[in-house]
C-alpha cells in the first residue's frame, strides 16, 4: 500500500514536471501492449516500451529515482524499467543482511552487506539489462531494464501494459522480458500513435528459467538445486 | 558275460552296482550342471551387483562433480573475476579452483557457445567450444554430464551455468578417465573395470584398466568390432581365462562413445565348484569301490548258504536225511536252514510213520495187505534160491457182518484186535501175520512143505480161537474159515497165490471143516460163480428161475396150511443152482429189486391161481435183507395184493433174524408198514441170529421159524431139543406161531408135535415141488388140505 502510494506520488510528479515543460496543450494518447507467449498464454513482467521515432524524449524524464525493494528474501519488483540516469535505491526490508552486486556490462556495481537503505542510490547511466543479484542468496534475482525513453511500462499477469500521456506521433514499439529468446532492440514495432491511442500485440518466445527454485526454509541460502 | 549271469550272486551284483552306478553318473552330472548353472548364476548376480555399484559410484562421482561445479558457479570472486574480463586473471581463478577440487580440467564458455577459457590450454582463442552438445543438454536442464574426448583422454565432464545471478557463462569442469580411476572403482565393485572407446568402423581401445596389459590387449581383440549393446553380458575369454563381462555405454559423442565393461574371472567363482566337483568324483569312486566290495560280501552271505541249501535238498531226494545244513547267521537265511533240517528230520520222521502205515493196519497193529504183497515178493525169489517152500493161508471170520451189526462195530474191531496176538501166537515166528482188511487174515508161513502141515497150522488157529471172546464181559464165539496155499506147488508169484487162496477161502466157506486146500477143481467151481451174476440178468429173461413150491403142515391137525416159494435157477450148463449160491450174490447189486418184483409177482400170481383152482393156501415169500431196507417196499407189497385180488393175510413176508437185526431202527418201520398192510410177516432161520428179545418183542410178527440146523437132529440131540423147545415156548409166550423147517423124519415130526411146534415144513411131508407137483400132491399125498 506504501509502494502503491509512492508510486501515485512519482506518476504525480512526472504528470506536473509535464505540464510545466510543455506549457502548450499537446494532444497525448494511451499505448496498450499486450504480450503473449507462442503458447497464446499472457507473460507478466515483460517491458514494452515506445521510442519515438524521431528520438526525441519531448524533454521528459519519467523520474528521478526507483526503488528495487528487498522483502522476504525477494527482490521487488522482479523487472524493473527505468530511463537512463535514473538512480535506483536498495531499501532492505528483511532484518538479515543482503549483499546486491551486478556484473552486467550495462552497470557493474556491488552493494556490500548492509542493512536498511544504502545512503546513495545507485545511477544507471547507462542502457541495457542489468541482472541484479544477492551473494548470499543465490535465488534472488531482479532485472532493471534501462531504456533510453521515458514511454515504458510493465505487463501484469494479463499480460497487458498501457503506456499513458504519451504525445501523438510516430513510434517504435519494443518489448524486453528477462527470459526472451530474440533479445533484439530492432524488432519493434512502428506505431502512429492518434489521439485514440493504439495497441501493439508482441508474441515472445521465453527461454526456461533459470532461475534455482528457493527453497522453502528462509533461513535456506545455498541449495536448491535439482 | 552271459555265463556270469547265471549265478545269484553276480546278476545281484550286477544289478546293484549298475544301478549305484547309473545313479551316480545321473546325481553326478545333474549336480554338475545345478553346479555350474548356480556357479554362472552367482557370476553373473555378483557382476550384476557390481554392475550397480558401479552406477552407484559413477553417479556419485558425477555428483561430486556437480557440486564442485556449483560451488564454483556460486563463487563470487570467481563471478568478479569473469566480470573483469581479463583472461589471464579468469584462467588462473579457474587453475586455483581447479586445484582445489582435485580437477583435471575446467572451461568456461560463453552463452553463445564460445570457448572463454580452458585451463588445459590457456592460450585457446575464442573458437566454438568442443562440446555443443554437452552445453545443449544443459540450456535444456540446467546442467549436463558426459563423458567425452579431450584429445585422445577420456574425461568425465560436468557443465553447470555460472549464475551472476543470471547464468552467464558455462562452467565445464572435467576429471580424466584413468588406471587409477579404474582401480579405485575395482575395489568398490570387486570387478575388473576397464573403459573402451569405441569408434566406429574402429577397434575398441581400452583407455583405462585395472586389466594388465596383455589382458587389456586380449579383451580389445575379443570385443565385437561392433558397438556394444548396453547392459549386455557375455562370457569371454581372454588369454585361456574366462570372464563374465557386464558392458555399459557412459558416454555417447559425435565420433566415439565410452564404454566401461566389467568382468568377473569366471576361474575365481568356479574354484569352490571344481574343488565339489572333484570331491564328487572321489566320494562316487569309493563307495562304488565299497558298494562292490559289500556287495560281494553280502551276496556271498545269501548264495553260498543257498549253494549249501541245494545240496541239501539234493540229498533229500536221495533219501538222505542225515545230512543237515550248517549256516550260522541269524537272518532270514539261517532261519531257513534250521527250517530246512528240521524239514528235513520231519520228512525222514514222515516217511518211517508212512512206511509204516504203508505197511501197517491201523486198528490191528498187524501188517498189511501191501506189506504181504512185498513180503511175498522178497520171499519169492528167496525160497526159488534156496529151494525152500511156504504156505499162504488166508483167513476169514464167519458170520462177522452178523457180530457188527449186532453188537456194533466197536465191538467187531475189538474181537478183530484180539485175533491179532491170538494168529502171531499160534504160527511160527518167522511167519508173517496180515490183516487183509475187514475180516480177512493172512499168514505168510515158510517152510511148509505140504498141505497137511499147513493144516496143522489152521487147525492150532480154530484150536485156539475156540475159547470165546469176553467183550464187555459177553462171550463171544468167533469161527473162521482158511484157504490156504502152497507154494511153489500151487503158484509161483504172488498176484496168482494170493488169487488162488482166495478161491480156495471161498470153498472152506461152504465146507464142513472150515478150511480148504487149493486144487485145480476149485477155480472150476469158482470162476462158475463169478460168471452167474453175469448171467443173472438173462436167466430171469430166458425164464430159467424157476419155482417150487413147499407145503407147510399144521403138525397138530395133519393139514396143509401153507406152501413156501421157493426160487430156483435152472442154469442151463450149470444144473440145478439153489438161492443161496445166487441171491448173496445179487444182493451187492441193483438187480435185486427186479428180482424181488418179480418173485413177489410169481408167487402172488400163483397163489391167486391157486385160489382160482378152489385151493386156499398161506403164500410165503422171501424178502432179502436188502429189500427189508427200502422202505417204499410196504406199498409195493399192498399194491401188489390188490394187483392180483389177494386178501393180504393170506401173504406171509419171510424175513432172516439176521436180515431183521441188520438195522433194528429202520427195519422196524419197515416191518410196522408191513404189518399195517395186512401181510403177516415171519421171522426165518430164527436162532442162528443174534436177536434181542425185547427187539423181538415190538415187532409185529405172527410167525417164527426155526432154523433147520436145530431141527435136523432135534430127536437125536436133547441140546437142540431144548432150544427147540425154548424158542416154541417163547414164539407162544409172544403170541407167535412156531414153524420148523427140516423136518425129515416121523421121529421128528413126533418130538415136534409133542413139543407144541405149530407147523412144519421138510422132506418128511414133502420136498419143493412144481406148482403141477405141488397141485398133484395135494390130491395123492396123506396130507390133506384143511
Amino acid at each position: 500500500m506504501r509502494e502503491l502510494i509512492i508510486l501515485r506520488g512519482v506518476l504525480l510528479i512526472g504528470i506536473m514536471a509535464g505540464f510545466l515543460v510543455f506549457p502548450f496543450n499537446v494532444m497525448s494518447a494511451t499505448l496498450d501492449g499486450v504480450v503473449k507467449g507462442r503458447d497464446g498464454k499472457p507473460v507478466k513482467d515483460a517491458v514494452i516500451y515506445a521510442v519515438a521515432a524521431d528520438g526525441s524524449t519531448h524533454g521528459r524524464t519519467k523520474q528521478q529515482e526507483a526503488v528495487m525493494d528487498q522483502v522476504n528474501k525477494e527482490f521487488v519488483p522482479y523487472v524493473l524499467p527505468v530511463q537512463v540516469g535514473t538512480a535506483v535505491r536498495f531499501p532492505n526490508k528483511d532484518n538479515i543482511r543482503h549483499h546486491v552486486y551486478s556484473i552486467s556490462p550495462a552497470k557493474r556495481f556491488e552493494l556490500p552487506l548492509y542493512k536498511g537503505t544504502p545512503s546513495s542510490p545507485v545511477v544507471f547511466d547507462k542502457p541495457g539489462a542489468v541482472v541484479l543479484g544477492c551473494n548470499i542468496h543465490d535465488w534472488m534475482a531482479a532485472y532493471i531494464y534501462v531504456v533510453e525513453t521515458p514511454y515504458f511500462a510493465t505487463t501484469g499477469k494479463d499480460g497487458s501494459a498501457a503506456i499513458h500521456d504519451l504525445p501523438q506521433g510516430e513510434y517504435e514499439v519494443l518489448v524486453w522480458h528477462p527470459l526472451q529468446k530474440e533479445r533484439s532492440e530492432t524488432t519493434g514495432k512502428r506505431v502512429n500513435l492518434s489521439e485514440k491511442g493504439s495497441r501493439v500485440d508482441f508474441v515472445i518466445e521465453l527461454k526456461p528459467d533459470w532461475r534455482p527454485r528457493r527453497t522453502p526454509s528462509t533461513g535456506g541460502g545455498g541449495g536448491g538445486y535439482y | 558275460m552271459i555265463g556270469l549271469f547265471r549265478t545269484f550272486q553276480c546278476r545281484l551284483l550286477f544289478f546293484f552296482l549298475g544301478l549305484i552306478l547309473f545313479v551316480q553318473v545321473i546325481a553326478f552330472f545333474s549336480i554338475d550342471a545345478a553346479n555350474t548353472q548356480s556357479a554362472l548364476l552367482q557370476i553373473k548376480n555378483e557382476l550384476f551387483v557390481g554392475g550397480r555399484v558401479f552406477d552407484r559410484l559413477i553417479k556419485a562421482r558425477t555428483e561430486h562433480l556437480f557440486e564442485a561445479a556449483r560451488l564454483l558457479s556460486g563463487d563470487f570472486a570467481f563471478k568478479t573475476a569473469f566480470s573483469t574480463g581479463e583472461r589471464p586473471t579468469l584462467i588462473s581463478a579457474m587453475d586455483n579452483h581447479r586445484e582445489r577440487i582435485k580437477a583435471d580440467v575446467i572451461m568456461l564458455a560463453s552463452l553463445e557457445h564460445k570457448l572463454i577459457a580452458d585451463t588445459l590450454n590457456p592460450e585457446a582463442k575464442s573458437d566454438q567450444f568442443v562440446f555443443p552438445d554437452l552445453i545443449r543438454k544443459a540450456e535444456e536442464k540446467g546442467e549436463a554430464s558426459s563423458v567425452v574426448f579431450i584429445g585422445d583422454h577420456p574425461y568425465q565432464v560436468v557443465v553447470v551455468p555460472l549464475l551472476a545471478p543470471e547464468p552467464v557463462a558455462w562452467i565445464c569442469i572435467g576429471f580424466t578417465i584413468d588406471d587409477l580411476l579404474a582401480k579405485d572403482l575395482q575395489t568398490l565393485t570387486r570387478l575388473e573395470v576397464t573403459f573402451t572407446r569405441e569408434r566406429q568402423g574402429q577397434r575398441p581401445v581400452a583407455l583405462a584398466s585395472t586389466l594388465p596389459d596383455p589382458l587389456r590387449k586380449s579383451l580389445t581383440d575379443s570385443l565385437p568390432s561392433t558397438s556394444w549393446q548396453s547392459d549386455m553380458v557375455a562370457v569371454m575369454s581372454m588369454n585361456g581365462s574366462k570372464y563374465v563381462s557386464l558392458s555399459s555405454n557412459m558416454g555417447k559423442s559425435a565420433d566415439a562413445d565410452v564404454v566401461v565393461i566389467l568382468q568377473r574371472p569366471m576361474e575365481e567363482a568356479l574354484e569352490q565348484f571344481y574343488r565339489l566337483r572333484k570331491l564328487l568324483i572321489v566320494l562316487y569312486l569309493a563307495g562304488l569301490i565299497v558298494s562292490l566290495a559289500g556287495g560281494t560280501i553280502i551276496a556271498g552271505t545269501v548264495t553260498k548258504p543257498v549253494r549249501l541249501l541245494a545240496e541239501a535238498a539234493r540229498f533229500i531226494e536221495d533219501g538222505d536225511y542225515g545230512h543237515s545244513v550248517t549256516v550260522v547267521q541269524q537272518d532270514e537265511l539261517g532261519k531257513l536252514a534250521s527250517a530246512f533240517n528240521h524239514m528235513s528230520s520231519a520228512i525222514a520222521k514222515r516217511e518211517e510213520q508212512i512206511k509204516y502205515q504203508a505197511y501197517h493196519d491201523n486198528l490191528t497193529g498187524l501188517s498189511n495187505r501191501s506189506f504181504l504183497l512185498k513180503r511175498l515178493n522178497e520171499e519169492i525169489p528167496a525160497a526159488m534160491e534156496r529151494g525152500g517152500a511156504f504156505a499162504l493161508i488166508i483167513m476169514d471170520l464167519d458170520r462177522f457182518k452178523d457180530i457188527n451189526a449186532v453188537l456194533g462195530h466197536a465191538t467187531g474191531d475189538t474181537i478183530l484186535k484180539k485175533i491179532g496176538p491170538v494168529l502171531t501166537e499160534a504160527v511160527p515166528e518167522a511167519a508173517a501175520v496180515v490183516r487183509m482188511g475187514g475180516d480177512e487174515f493172512a499168514l505168510l508161513v515158510p517152510d511148509i512143505n505140504n498141505a497137511g502141515q499147513a493144516r496143522d497150522v489152521t487147525l492150532n488157529i480154530s484150536k485156539k480161537l475156540e475159547s470165546p471172546f469176553i467183550v464187555d464181559g459177553n462171550p463171544i464165539q468167533v469161527e473162521s474159515s482158511f484157504g490156504i496155499v502152497l507154494f511153489p506147488e500151487h503158484g509161483e508169484d504172488a498176484d496168482t497165490l494170493l488169487k488162488l487162496a482166495d478161491v480156495a477161502l471161498y470153498t472152506a466157506k461152504g465146507s464142513v471143516n472150515g478150511y480148504a486146500v487149493y486144487s485145480p477143481e476149485l477155480v472150476q467151481h469158482n470162476l462158475k460163480q463169478l460168471t452167474l451174476l453175469g448171467e443173472l440178468r438173462l436167466a430171469i429173461e430166458n425164464e430159467e428161475m424157476v419155482f417150487f413150491y413147499q407145503p407147510k403142515v399144521n403138525i397138530t391137525s395133519g393139514h396143509v396150511v401153507g406152501m413156501e416159494a421157493l426160487i430156483r435157477w435152472e442154469h442151463p450148463r450149470h444144473g440145478f443152482i439153489p438161492p443161496d449160491d445166487f441171491i448173496p450174490l445179487l444182493e451187492g447189486t441193483a438187480l435185486i429189486k427186479p428180482m424181488t418184483m418179480w418173485t413177489l409177482r410169481t408167487a402172488f400170481d400163483q397163489c391167486s391161481q391157486l385160489n382160482n383152482m378152489g385151493i386156499t393156501l398161506d403164500m410165503s415169500v422171501n424178502l432179502s435183507a436188502r429189500m427189508l431196507q427200502d422202505p417204499r417196499i410196504p406199498e409195493l407189497v399192498l399194491q401188489m395184493t390188490k394187483d392180483y385180488s389177494l386178501p393180504p393175510q393170506q401173504i406171509i413176508i419171510e424175513v432172516t433174524e439176521s436180515a431183521v437185526m441188520t438195522d433194528p431202527q429202520k427195519t422196524l418201520d419197515t416191518i410196522k408198514r408191513l404189518d399195517e398192510t395186512g401181510v403177516r410177516l415171519s421171522i426165518d432161520d430164527f436162532g442162528t441170529g443174534y436177536s434181542s428179545m425185547s427187539y423181538l418183542q415190538k415187532l409185529p410178527v405172527d410167525e417164527l421159524k426155526i432154523d433147520k440146523s436145530f431141527v435136523l437132529n432135534v430127536h437125536k440131540n436133547p441140546n437142540d431139543a431144548k432150544i427147540v423147545h425154548s424158542i416154541i415156548g417163547l414164539g407162544h409166550n409172544l403170541g407167535m406161531k412156531v414153524v420148523s423147517e427140516g423136518v425129515e423124519t416121523q421121529a421128528a415130526w413126533d418130538l415136534l408135535k409133542y413139543l407144541g411146534c405149530d407147523i412144519g415144513q421138510g422132506y418128511f411131508m414133502s420136498k419143493p415141488l412144481p406148482i403141477a407137483g405141488l397141485v398133484t400132491w395135494l390130491k395123492e399125498s396123506g396130507w390133506g388140505l384143511r
